[in-house]
């Protein structure tokens, strides 16, 4: 499963940083081809990995520019606090990245 | 099972990816927006401190080097022009391509790619109004001039060096919240920066609300309340200046105005007040230092990011320091080793109305000069997003576009009748970059009066201060030469005395140098008196302004460059100096203690003076407002076209000198309603008004109600500012009311050394996460103005940068 979560982490950034944002799908498959041996751990590393990976990226990024844009965009969508940005980012990459490694998991079956 | 398994998920996980990448109306894809890696959050920005930076790109020559100082305003370093045009591209680009790129492509009326069907009707209006016809004109005529057409390809290059450079991941915000993607720059694009600087300055007439008011009051009435000239006029040339030249032939009227708008309802905007400008220049003889001090602020629309960038242009050539349009190569205002100019706009009359007589409804060919000429056609295309592709023919006259082909049912296409053509001067082919490269460069007057030549509009008065002690102003632009009230009507489009025929040779445009008062001024007023030989419109700005600045200078000795910043944060309204002892005697006792028995003791001892926090101009405000509206409402409210009123300044002087008058009588059967009456009601709805924001008069505060705020350029909610606390309002010298005011407050001292100051409510930046995006705004709201650090040498900056630049704020 440790492989699954760091073949999804490091799988998606990696292909983020040249390819549009929804191509992370296919590193996270392919963590679910090669990884977990149950289906939940399969969604677990999709979820973990991607979520956690793009948690701490968002995290980066709002500390790099001192929390400055954060706080315009909550401003833009009247947010009332910023943190509603971070839910949505990482829920939808965590989602995402669950749905995909379970659907790489379901590809070989291996269940028993 | 397996696969129904594997298919379910892949196609659950599709459907979210899709819906994800895909907007929905106004609101954006989430994916591409909120994702971490390409979405929102790299749009920020780590803050910058003052640095150096030496750019070295295939197309420089040399290197050049670029200081940014501590208010993030780039000294650019180069060696030749073309190296300086790229420079000033590239770091305007960085800072502003955004900008850049959106107002061109609202120039050119493409909105609708971007935004979708919601814009189509703005789109339309551009194409027919002929932005991009008049940017395709003038690229023609550059084609026709190399040297100043290597300016703008100059300058382009830089432009898309830094598109280049960009990395999709890291755009502006703007571009991901909106989703669209940058698009190369070219030198059309520069001059459709100059078209909307056009539009905004004089892209309007107002023939229609005259010719209708004019049908339904009739010849009397306009004379009265719409005269060219009248008492209190302080012109902006003096009434003694003797015009030492021959007139060219003046065209005979063919007869009286022919209005056929009468039964059109057109949806025409009052034209805004607020658009206007103040410059003055003080001769040596009246400053501490013996030298002059020029002064001007152009009062535009203040939006984030702001009109203007801040920038020092430094070559082999020239040494220029001010502002400049994001867009277009060198500096607009400003001042260098010799010289400093400002600029004032002109409310002349420079875009006419003809009606149009067709031969038959196919509308292709028209009368003019005793024979049907042919119209030429023009195809518009407007891609819209998510919709069909509009294709529009624009018909074309001599005079210019027909707006309209058919009466449009809605939207800005209601602004002009059908069969109407537009005659504006931004169609025609002309070289105002000559004039900016020129007076960047000018060393004397000699120098500033050749540069003027290349100008055709926008029409602007052009003020003049230099190093040897001289002080000038020129009311400068491309004028038709026009019988008396040619173009304040709309024209009849067949008779050929109504066409542009001839124009004012420049030697004879209203100019005075280094006149025997010690000063020259301009606040948009009329630009002459009625002996000047030719006619230039009658709708210049009010003389508030104008006065109150020829007032505060007349009375100026041994005047410092903190004297000229007083003068640019003056709030006295002389407008309510006249007004408020005619309107107060005119209250009776009774009214007078009605309410809060102090506040008119408050108003007769008030300094005029619109200050944020003063409650004084708040009653004034209200009351004007509300005495103004009861003398005209009955006259021209509900009226089913598009009149225009008389203004303040003449509803005053009948207030002044006939209030007898019949238009202060409003009184029907049993019910007597004189001007007293009217003052009375006007007082007592002000302060009914003012209640039901406050039931104590102290919250009645002025900036409350003049409601300055600088909002972003596409008007995107949470990137503008708001609720800004500052004094002022439109007839005061401090021009600020709502979204308009000064764009740009400049003091040049011109010193050996020559010294400037400036402010902008924006900030260098146009990146919203920036600390530079709206830096200077509180500054420019409490009176501040930052010193400009202009440098003689490359290396005066760069040593000034080991030391540390620190500017401090100067408040007068």
């Amino acid at each position: 499963m440790k492989a699954a979560i760091l073949i999804a982490a490091l799988g998606s950034w990696g292909v983020m940083l040249f390819f549009p944002w929804w191509t992370f799908v296919l590193p996270c498959v392919i963590a679910g081809v090669i990884g977990p041996d149950r289906g939940f751990k399969a969604f677990l590393s999709g979820f973990i990995g991607v979520g956690l990976l793009w948690l701490i990226l968002a995290l980066f990024a709002d500390w790099q520019n001192s929390y400055v844009l954060t706080s315009l965009m909550a401003d833009i969508l009247s947010f009332d606090s910023t943190w509603l940005l971070y839910l949505i980012t990482v829920s939808m990459g965590a989602i995402i990245g669950a749905l995909s490694c379970l659907t790489g998991y379901l590809i070989l079956g291996r269940t028993r | 099972m397996k696969w129904i398994k594997v298919l379910i998920t892949a196609v659950i996980t599709i459907i979210l990816v899709i819906l994800l990448n895909t907007p929905f109306g106004s609101i954006p894809a989430v994916g591409p927006l909120f994702n971490p890696v390409s979405g929102f959050w790299q749009s920020g920005k780590s803050q910058q401190a003052a640095r150096s930076e030496t750019l070295r790109h295939p197309e420089l020559s040399k290197p050049v080097v670029v200081v940014y100082d501590d208010r993030l305003v780039p000294h650019i370093f180069a060696e030749n022009d073309y190296d300086l045009y790229f420079a000033q591209g590239y770091v305007t680009a960085r800072d502003r391509f955004w900008q850049m790129d959106f107002q061109t492509r609202a120039a050119a009326g493409r909105v609708s790619e971007i935004v979708g069907e919601d814009a189509n009707d703005y789109d339309l209006y551009q194409r027919r109004i002929g932005m991009v016809y008049g940017a395709q004109n003038m690229l023609d005529y550059y084609n026709e001039h190399p040297e100043m057409l290597a300016l703008l390809e100059a300058y382009t290059d830089g432009v898309n060096r830094h598109i280049e450079n960009l990395s999709p991941r890291h755009l502006p915000v703007e571009y991901k919240i909106m989703g669209f993607k940058p698009e190369k720059w070219t030198p059309l694009k520069s001059l459709l920066v100059q078209m909307n600087m056009s539009a905004t300055l004089n892209g309007r007439t107002d023939a229609y609300q005259m010719s209708n008011t004019l049908e339904r009051f009739g010849d009397a009435f306009i004379e009265r309340f719409y005269p060219a000239f009248y008492d209190g006029v302080v012109p902006i040339i003096p009434e003694d200046t003797e015009w030492d030249f021959e007139p060219v032939d003046i065209p005979v009227s063919p007869n009286a105005v022919e209005n056929t708008t009468s039964s059109v309802n057109l949806g025409i905007p009052e034209s805004n007040p607020s658009i206007g400008s103040n410059s003055w220049a003080v001769d040596g003889s009246r400053t501490i230092t013996g030298v002059p001090l020029l002064a001007n602020d152009m009062h535009l629309s203040m939006t984030l990011p702001a009109i203007w960038y801040e920038v020092q242009l430094f070559n082999n050539n020239v040494n220029v320091y001010g502002v400049s349009l994001p867009g277009l190569p060198g500096v607009v205002v400003g001042f260098n080793e010799d010289i400093a100019w400002g600029f004032t706009n002109s409310g002349a009359n420079v875009m006419d109305i003809y009606e149009i007589t067709f031969k038959d409804e196919t509308q292709s060919e028209y009368y003019h000069d005793g024979e049907w000429k042919p119209v030429t056609k023009s195809v518009e295309t407007i891609l819209v997003r998510g919709g069909e592709v509009i294709a529009d023919t624009v018909f074309y006259t001599h005079h210019g576009p027909i707006h309209n082909r058919v009466e449009a049912e809605s939207g800005m296409g209601r602004r002009f009748p059908a069969g109407h053509a537009v005659q504006w001067i931004a169609h025609k082919p002309s070289l105002e970059m000559k004039t900016f490269y020129k007076l960047n460069r000018a060393e004397n007057y000699d120098d500033y009066y050749e540069s003027m030549k290349f100008f055709d509009g926008p029409a602007q008065n052009f003020t003049y201060a230099d190093r040897h002690g001289n002080i000038a102003l020129w009311h400068n632009g491309k004028f038709p030469v026009r019988y008396e009230g040619m173009g304040d009507f709309i024209l009849d489009g067949s008779k050929p005395e109504n066409d542009w025929n001839a124009f004012i040779p420049h030697d004879h445009k209203p100019h005075h140098k280094n006149p025997g008062r010690g000063f020259v001024s301009s606040a948009n007023q009329h630009p002459v008196s009625p002996d000047y030989p030719y006619y230039l419109g009658r709708f210049f700005a009010t003389s508030e302004r104008g006065a109150r600045i020829n007032e505060v200078l007349e009375a100026g000795e041994q005047m410092s460059y903190l004297n000229m910043m007083m003068l640019h944060l003056d709030n006295i309204n002389l407008q309510a100096r006249e007004a408020i002892p005619v309107m107060t005697a005119h209250l009776d006792r009774e009214t007078r203690g009605l309410h809060e028995p102090g506040l008119i003791d408050r108003l007769l001892n008030w300094n005029y003076s619109m200050d944020a926090n003063s409650v004084e101009a708040t009653l004034y405000h209200f009351w004007w407002n509300n005495f103004r509206n009861s003398v005209w409402n009955d006259l021209f409210e509900n009226a089913d076209t598009p009149l225009r009123r008389p203004s303040d300044t003449q509803t005053l002087k009948l207030l002044v000198n006939e209030p007898d008058s019949e238009f202060f009588d409003k009184s029907s059967v049993g019910n007597i309603v004189k001007l007293p009456q009217l003052i009375a009601k006007a007082w007592n709805d002000t302060i009914e008004q003012l209640r039901e924001h406050s039931e104590d008069p102290n919250d009645w505060q002025w900036w409350q109600f003049n409601n300055v705020r600088v909002p972003h350029i596409a008007n995107i909610p949470g990137l503008g500012r708001t609720e800004i606390e500052t004094s002022g309002t439109n007839i005061a010298v401090n021009a600020t009311r709502g979204t308009h005011g000064p764009s740009w407050r400049m003091v040049v001292s011109l010193e050996n050394e020559v010294r400037g100051w400036g402010v902008y409510p924006g900030g260098q930046s146009g990146n919203p996460a920036s600390k530079n995006y709206d830096a200077f705004v509180d500054s420019w709201a409490n009176g501040g103005f930052f010193p400009l650090h202009f440098y003689r040498s490359k290396e005066e900056a760069l040593e000034h940068l080991t030391r540390g630049i620190q500017t401090m704020e100067v408040t007068p």
